[in-house]
């Protein structure tokens, strides 16, 4: 494309508006900080199972560089891994690709937010160089504690950390109303919300899931860089104030906040189903009409993660109401994924394997999540490692599980070349088989009474009967991280190496197929593709191919094999 | 899955632990279910020449009524396992019952101190009796106890009694438990309240009713030089 080759290096590769050079700056960014966050998950169960010997690469984890580490892992996984990997990238990518736009609404906002992002991604690793070192509150910084140095020690750190949040909630609002706008106005003719793939469906549910709850956060950031930095009091006793504050606006936005990094996994194997399954999705319809309802109850159970502050106990009853009322969306949404998948014709490629890993290893911690949410059970098991082995299950099938299940999706469409496949099959194999040594021991250790944050376990003797099971989680997950090494690999090799990808190598229907790999600045040729049926009609009864594409008519400039 | 779950002694202890047992069956079940047919269908619905996909939209009512029911036995599932939670709750936390023993519960930056009222039951007068780490209560009592902290939150965990309790600075929280087997028990602090935290424990002694009068005893004489 003639646009293309006016661009310098500077605004093709650094200071980019194209929505695919900025989806591939958030892949990039989201898996530079999975490193830092992985190498933190390493310290943290090194400490669990050697207390007080010298972790590799490290030396000794102290109780206060302990503190800092899970803040630190807590923080980046979610905010600069889960959010880049999971909505910032594939939004980028995808939403105009597959509603057929060339581009985003506001290029300008886009490259906005992901410097912001970058910004917020460096002002935090920056802390750990700073008089008082980092962070140390827990990633959720509950106050008191967070509120003031006296308690901690930490001052700069502390104001670091506030001031990243706040950057990257406000670089992720202004993503958010990019691909709102975009799938709004920029639709192709004939993409009617009807055929709007699902994957689109399920970014902009997290756009704006995100939108709703990130307000009172952001209002409680503020006042806790006030009380950290002018020494107001909005969450300290002593002059006036209330901690419990702090966790209902943190909360009201932490809770819609994990689904924010689910619902964008639920479109991907959704759309990676109905391709390796040749069939259409199930209840498609149903399916949003339980993610409307899911979003909605999303805002009224943070509750349940304060069950035992003492917060007013009348009011817990019908905070765990709600919470296992929000079962039944999801139930929903799980029985239509399995029914989309049965009586099809299932091809087991990596993608696939992603989405059915996520499928088996979520399912667990949706189920764990009722212990929790059943008040009574959660006067035992809150703040235990069950409560670890809990979130891992979710959020790691969603974050890394579903993240994975795109990047090995799409990475023909974004670079032209196939993944190779042995590697990538080992990859999910032995991610699957070490993610579940690491985290299902952590159920058995919080059942038995182990309490999460403590950094020296070798101080309890009541936990010596459980040694060797944290001996066995620490092994798997050194395992599971070297794993990872098999991915960046495939990566970074199959980007100059792999075998060329035909241009619709899944022979799937969404539009996003028709375009070049890689799609050129524009995305399309000089006419858009016009869309004339919706996207998951596999293996149509009377058709003699079992796929057909959504814009039969478009043809492109650059035709190849 | 409960092979580590410490022992209960409360009169609480069992409805919680019978929870909990019959959460993990009704999940056991549908954990088996699930992953027992998603593992079936993959065996059996591989892609195989000759033969195509089946085209389901799930669209109309007689696709998705078998939906519909299945999310009905959740709801109604759901709904009973809240009922019995609640119990739970309501017997533990909603009120604190008529009591035996009053202990205020002192919690700071990192240490618990464990203060018994004087006869007229004030816990600010040199009657009053402070224990330093070590709580202990007579077997087969109720115990009431008041939670204060002095600075940041920490959070009155006593895994055997299955009593957990955020402690917040700025408030009085109260709970109670009791117990019903004599021994030594272990208290932890769960809320992550600084860089002590990992040493903030204390241990919780149930006596009879003599240990426990004869260490009142020696503990007063402690504080008051033997008078």
């Amino acid at each position: 494309m003639s646009q293309e080759h006016h661009q310098g290096f500077f605004t093709k590769y650094i200071f980019s508006t194209d929505h695919k050079m900025v989806a591939k700056q958030f892949l990039l960014l989201a898996l530079s900080m999975a490193v830092i966050g992985g190498f933190y998950a390493f310290l943290i169960r090194w400490e669990l199972a050697y207390p007080n010997q010298p972790a590799p690469f490290f030396g000794v984890v102290t109780p206060d560089k302990y503190n800092a580490i899970i803040t630190l892992h807590g923080t980046i996984m979610l905010f600069f891994v889960g959010m880049p990997l999971l909505n910032a990238f594939p939004s980028n990518f995808l939403v105009p690709l597959m509603i057929g736009a060339r581009d985003m609404a506001f290029p300008r906002l886009n490259m906005a937010s992901f410097w912001m992002t970058l910004l917020a991604a460096g002002l935090l690793v920056s802390s750990f160089f700073v008089p008082g070192g980092p962070v140390a509150g827990g990633w959720t910084g509950y106050a008191p504690l967070s509120a003031s140095s006296e308690y901690t020690g930490v001052k700069m750190g502390m104001v670091l950390w506030i001031i990243s949040l706040a950057l990257v909630f406000i670089a992720s609002s202004l993503g958010g109303i990019n691909y709102l706008v975009t799938v709004v106005t920029m639709r192709a003719k004939g993409m009617t919300y009807s055929r709007v793939p699902i994957t689109v469906w399920f970014l902009l549910a997290a756009a704006l899931t995100f939108f709703l709850a990130v307000g009172p956060v952001l209002a409680g950031a503020f006042m806790l860089l006030m009380d950290n930095v002018f020494g107001t009091g909005f969450f300290l006793p002593g002059k006036g104030g209330e901690p419990l504050l702090w966790q209902h606006l943190f909360w009201f936005f932490g809770h819609p906040e994990v689904y924010v990094l689910f619902f964008p996994t639920l479109g991907f194997c959704l759309d990676i189903f109905a391709v390796f399954c040749r069939k259409p999705i199930f209840g498609q319809k149903l399916i949003i009409g339980s993610t409307v309802v899911a979003i909605a109850l999303s805002f009224v159970v943070w509750a349940h993660h304060m069950f035992q502050t003492g917060m007013n106990p009348t009011l817990v009853t019908p905070f765990a109401i709600t919470t296992i009322l929000i079962s039944v969306p999801f139930a929903i949404i799980y029985v239509c994924m399995f029914l989309t998948i049965r009586n099809g014709s299932i091809s087991l490629e990596p993608p696939m394997l992603w989405a059915l890993g996520f499928l088996a290893t979520f399912l667990v911690g949706g189920l764990t999540g009722i212990f929790l949410g059943a008040a009574g059970a959660d006067i035992y098991l809150h703040g235990t490692y069950f409560v670890v082995a809990h979130f891992h299950y979710t959020m790691f099938p969603s974050v890394f599980f579903g993240g994975y299940a795109a990047v090995n999706y799409w990475y023909p469409k974004m670079f032209g070349r196939m993944l190779n496949r042995t590697a990538a099959t080992i990859h999910f194999v032995l991610t699957f088989i070490f993610f579940n040594c690491v985290f299902w021991p952590l159920f058995i250790v919080g059942m038995g009474g182990m309490v999460r944050r403590i950094a020296d376990p070798s101080f309890y003797p009541q936990y010596s009967p459980f040694v060797h099971l944290n001996i066995f989680a620490t092994i798997s997950a050194m395992c599971l991280i070297a794993t990872q090494t098999i991915f960046l690999w495939n990566f970074f090799y199959s980007m100059k190496n792999g075998k060329v990808a035909e241009l619709n190598p899944y022979h799937a229907n969404t539009l996003e197929w028709l375009a070049q790999s890689p799609p050129p600045h524009g995305n399309w040729g000089p006419k858009l593709p016009v869309v004339t049926s919706g996207p998951y009609e596999y293996s149509k009864p009377g058709e003699t191919e079992d796929w057909h594409t959504q814009a039969p008519s478009y043809k492109g400039e650059v035709i190849h094999g | 899955m409960f092979d580590y779950l410490p022992e209960g002694i409360s009169s609480f202890s069992g409805d919680i632990d019978s929870l909990i047992r019959f959460i993990y069956l009704l999940t056991g079940i549908f954990f088996v279910l699930f992953e027992g047919y998603l593992i079936y269908m993959v065996l059996r619905f591989r892609k195989k020449d000759g033969s195509k996909a089946k085209y389901e939209l799930g669209n109309k009512w007689v696709n998705i009524q078998w939906v519909v029911a299945f999310v009905l036995v959740i709801v109604t599932l759901d709904f009973f396992i809240d009922y019995k939670s609640t119990k739970v709750w309501e017997l533990l936390k909603e009120q604190v019952p008529a009591t035996d023993v009053n202990i205020k519960v002192v919690a700071k930056q990192f240490d618990w101190t464990f203060v018994y009222p004087d006869k007229d039951g004030k816990y600010d007068t040199p009657e009053a009796l402070s224990s330093y780490r070590e709580l202990h209560v007579p077997v087969g009592k109720k115990v009431h106890v008041i939670l204060t902290s002095q600075d940041v939150i920490h959070d009155f965990f006593l895994p055997e009694v299955r009593l957990k309790q955020d402690v917040m600075p700025g408030r009085e929280i109260n709970a109670w438990f009791d117990t019903n087997k004599v021994g030594t028990y272990h208290i932890v602090c769960n809320e992550l309240c600084g860089f002590g935290h990992t040493r903030m424990l204390a241990v919780l002694h149930v006596d009879d009713e003599k240990t426990y009068e004869d260490w009142k005893v020696q503990l007063y004489k402690q504080m008051h030089g033997g008078v």
